[in-house]
Order: structure tokens, then sequence, then C-alpha cells
């Protein structure tokens, strides 16, 4: 009989334990990061200005993130900066003919010698959260890009829209990751545009070589 | 309930020629048109909650270069200012940040399988306002010759700032190269409406 009731005590404290796990999980949530930006970059047709161009990354931009909940209890990461930062370098050596990457601690290896410098910044990462797994999910990036001739003048502002939409699913990860694809390649592909068909760029690079 | 449950769809502000915009002005070859978003239904059809009761005016905005040269629109050089000169500030999407917690955010759903739906149709229209806001932000951009841009700003406007027929729009355009500063200013609200 003592047995059995030291076996029931023990039962319950762990019940009791277990219990106290989950609600302090149900209380505090979990957080995740998912990897789901594309890292491949679309491909651009190239058609260089004549001009040499430092790209600057700056830490803000590679530290650019989405976050949100993706259900009541999960707190998710999806890190952008990577990946904006690669797609930014290949659009960049698709555009001009000259290309020197400038990364946060980095110190210019041309020094003054660049005709201009391309800068961005991300000024939102919005994903809607359908009620059902059969609504549509719309993520959207916002980017910001800045031209500076030589004497650190604005040349060229544009702020850039790129959305990809696709049902929230069961597998809302997968579909995470379809989203910010699309909108990536949305993102470059109407940056790439915006540079090209530039008046202001157009009269610094002379021609399209 | 099924129903209840849609996820909302805020459609996009189909943009009126300039002239129509009875508040509207243009100097030194920028053109600018200002609509407020005042009455609920409007507010409710285009961003899907009426943001004045949550303190936040929506101003549409557009802008046009009639001139032969670029100039930058920069939505952090316009500002309202009231007809005595007291600025009363610049537009903050952050203002959509709190408008998205007092909308409740992602409610923790407990209890009943309708009271979790509730939560999350709440949730989700929170969301689907808060993207929506930054979908419909007027954005930062250089504009060249003949080129048009457009977009909302929102305000913060507190009860005391009450009667808005006193308030003034003021951007700052900058020249492109250059930087000169041009400052256009008109009426929120113009005398005719």
């Amino acid at each position: 009989m003592m047995k059995y009731r030291s076996q029931i005590l023990t039962a319950s404290k762990r019940i009791s334990h277990y219990s106290f796990i989950c609600i302090c999980i149900f209380l505090i949530g979990c957080s995740t990061t998912w990897n789901v930006a594309p890292e491949k970059p679309l491909v651009l047709a190239t058609n260089q200005f004549d001009l040499q161009v430092r790209l600057v990354l700056s830490q803000e931009l590679l530290d650019a993130k989405w976050q949100g909940k993706v259900d009541p209890f999960t707190t998710v990461q999806i890190p952008l900066g990577a990946a904006l930062a690669a797609h930014s370098e290949h659009m960049a050596r698709a555009l001009f003919r000259d290309v020197t990457v400038l990364r946060p601690g980095q110190n210019s290896v041309n020094g003054d010698n660049n005709d201009v410098v391309l800068t961005s910044k991300i000024v939102s990462a919005e994903r809607t959260q359908p009620t059902t797994i059969y609504g549509q999910q719309t993520t959207t990036v916002i980017v910001e890009w800045t031209l500076l001739d030589s004497k650190g003048r604005a040349v060229w502002i544009d702020t850039i829209t790129g959305q990809g939409q696709s049902k929230m699913g069961l597998y809302p990860e997968k579909n995470a990751e379809l989203q910010f694809s699309a909108a990536f390649e949305q993102l470059f592909k109407n940056c790439y545009e915006s540079i090209l068909s530039s008046d202001e760029i157009k009269q610094i690079a002379g021609k399209l070589k | 309930m099924l129903a209840a449950c849609a996820t909302l769809h805020l459609p996009d502000y189909p943009v009126n020629s300039f002239q129509s915009y009875s508040s509207r002005t243009t100097s030194q070859g920028v053109a600018l048109a200002v609509k407020p978003f005042l009455e609920p239904k409007e507010l409710e059809s285009y961003f899907g909650t009426d943001l004045r009761s949550a303190g936040i005016l929506p101003v549409f905005m557009l802008f046009e270069n009639h001139g032969n040269s670029t100039v930058l629109v920069s939505k952090d050089s316009v500002t309202l200012v009231s007809t005595s000169g007291a600025h009363l500030g610049t537009a903050n999407l952050s203002t959509s940040e709190s408008l998205a917690s007092t909308l409740g955010g992602i409610a923790i759903a407990i209890g009943s399988i309708p009271m979790m739906l509730a939560s999350a149709k709440i949730g989700s229209d929170a969301k689907e306002i808060t993207h929506n806001l930054a979908v419909k932000e007027l954005r930062t951009k250089t504009l060249a010759p003949s080129a048009v841009t457009s977009g909302f700003l929102y305000f913060a406007i507190s009860e005391n700032n009450g009667d808005l027929e006193h308030l003034h729009v003021k951007a700052s355009i900058a020249g492109i190269p250059d930087g000169n500063i041009q400052i256009i200013e008109l009426a929120l609200i113009s005398k005719g409406e």
C-alpha cells in the first residue's frame, strides 16, 4: 500500500512538473528561425553603364529580418540581410562596368576613384496572416535605393516594392520560402528596370556600354 | 461563421487626376495635391478601420513634376503645420504598430472554438491593416521631369488638434543634384470642400 502511495505521489509530481513546463511554454511561446530568403539571385540581362560603382552594404541592411508570430505561440525570425546583399551585388554587376563591394568594417580600396556610390536600406518587411490555412498570404519587402555622385550628392533615389503571394497552407515555412522568393524576384527586377531607365544615371554615365 | 473568418481584403486607392483634388497647388514646377481621409466609411473601406478614432490621420498626396529638372520627394520632409506656424509633426508609420496592438495583434486563443476563431480573425485583420498601411505609404524617390508619385502619409492627430481646417501641409522639395530646397505649402482642407 505504501509502495503504491509513493508511486502515485511520484507520478503526481511528474505530472505537475510537466504541466508547469507546458504552462510556461504556453505563456512564453516558442521562437524559431526560418532560413527561407532566396540566396540565388535571379538572372538579369547585362546592360552596363560605363561607371565605376562602390556598392555599400550597411550593417543595417545585413541585419535586416522579418519577425512575427505565425501562430499564437510561435515567433519566427526570417533573416533577409545575406540574401539582400547577394542580390544587390548581382544586380549592381549586371548594371555597372566596375563594382566594388564595401561591407561594414572594410576600407575602400580605390579611395575616391569611384564614379558613384550605391546604397540601400530596407524600409519594410511585412506579411499578412490569413485567418485560415486556405486564405491568401502576402509577403512584401520594400527597399530604398540611393545613388550618390562623386561629390556625395544624391543623383537618383527610388523605393522599390516586391511582393509574393500564396495560400498560407499547412506548410507555412515552405510557403514563406515561395513568397519571399517571389518578393525578391519582383523587388530586384523592378530596381534593375528603375536604374536602367533613369535619365539622371544616363546623364552621368554618358551612354550604356 | 465561415464568412466572418474570411481574410480582410483592402482595395487600392484609385488615383484621380491632379485637377480633381480640391486642395492642390503648383510651385516652381512641382504640383502637389492632398486629400485627408476624414469619413469613417472611407477609412473603413481603404484602411479596414476608422484610423481617426485611433488618433491617425491618413493624408493622400500626389506629386507631379511639371518642371525641367529632377526633384526629390521625401516622406520625411512633409509636415503638418498650423496656420500659426506651430509644427504638428511628420508622418510616422510606427503609429500603425500601436494601432496593431490596439486591435489586439495576435491574440492568444483561450477557450471555445468560436473565441479562438474570433481571436484569429482579430489578429489576421490587424496584420492585414498594418500591411496595408505600409504598402499604401508615400515613398521617397527622385522625380524626373513629367514623373508622378503618390501615396499616403499618416499623421498622429490628437483630439486637441480638433479643427483640421487650420492645418497646412508643408513639403520641402530638394532639387537634384544641386540640393536647393523649395517649400510648398497648402491647406489640408480646401475652403471649397
